[in-house]
């Protein structure tokens, strides 16, 4: 299979995630992946399922973002708080990216999912 | 062999690879993942193709004159005239927990860019460093 050529996930992450109207919505956080159809006998290809966008430049904040029983439940509470108004943006529903600087990504949605940013 | 991803589970690039350590088969620490390189497929979905390490793969990531200064340090410390960062393909990964386990061992990997470095300009310069211990 032909490939582009090589991005780095740094390219993609903190770049602006707006809807295709130009309302933003956040930025990228963190970029979920997952294991798509065996390729190599047992082994599975790691493809990007998603985007985690969050509405401040506040990082990952170790995962208290995204883990709904991880406490202790004072920085859940806080974190949670100020991240409420992330999401997750599916793979599916990304219309274009700009890589690098100044670039941005953009959704064919105006909306984020609230629950699939959390991991299960 | 440790078999495929675990089926089902779902990884956050950030949260869960980088800056983990990867482990070979004999349980010998080979880097730290310091970036993740992507790829398009001709279907529009992006791909993990390789983990990146050492500081040319950091220095990029930190930014600023600190990783530009990184980088700088970094190709004036390699023997290769247009060095490149260490980088395993994700097709040796063959598990994720708290580390990255890869398939092949460290010394098949090649990504150990500084102690090679070492054995060209100071090791081998050494008086009897050609010689076989005795």
């Amino acid at each position: 299979m032909t490939l582009s050529d090589p991005r780095r996930l740094h390219d993609l992450l903190g770049l602006p995630v707006v809807t295709v109207d130009g309302r933003t919505l956040g930025h990228v956080n963190d970029v979920r992946l997952a294991p798509g159809p065996a390729l190599h006998g047992l082994r599975s290809e790691l493809l990007v399922d998603g985007l985690v966008v969050a509405d401040r430049h506040a990082g990952s904040l170790l995962g208290y973002d995204r883990r709904a029983e991880k406490g202790p439940w004072l920085v859940r509470v806080a974190v949670r708080f100020l991240h409420r108004r992330g999401g997750y943006a599916p793979w599916s529903a990304v219309h274009s990216v700009e890589w690098g600087d100044g670039g941005h990504v953009v959704l064919a949605i105006d909306r984020l999912d609230d629950r699939d940013a959390t991991l299960t | 062999m440790m078999g495929e991803y675990v089926a089902g589970r779902r990884y956050d690039a950030a949260l869960h690879l980088l800056d983990r350590q990867i482990v070979d088969p004999d349980g010998r620490l080979v880097a730290k993942v310091d970036e993740l390189e992507l790829a398009d497929r001709p279907d529009g979905r992006l791909v993990v193709t390789a983990l990146l390490t050492g500081p040319g793969a950091l220095g990029p990531r930190v930014g600023g004159r600190i990783g530009h200064w990184i980088v700088a340090i970094w190709r004036r410390l390699r023997i290769e005239p247009d060095p490149m960062p260490g980088r395993i393909d994700v097709a040796d990964v063959v598990s994720i927990d708290s580390a990255v386990h890869v398939g092949r061992r460290r010394r098949a990997l090649e990504v150990d860019g500084l102690e090679r470095w070492m054995h060209y300009n100071v090791v081998s310069r050494i008086p009897g460093a050609g010689h076989d211990p005795e």
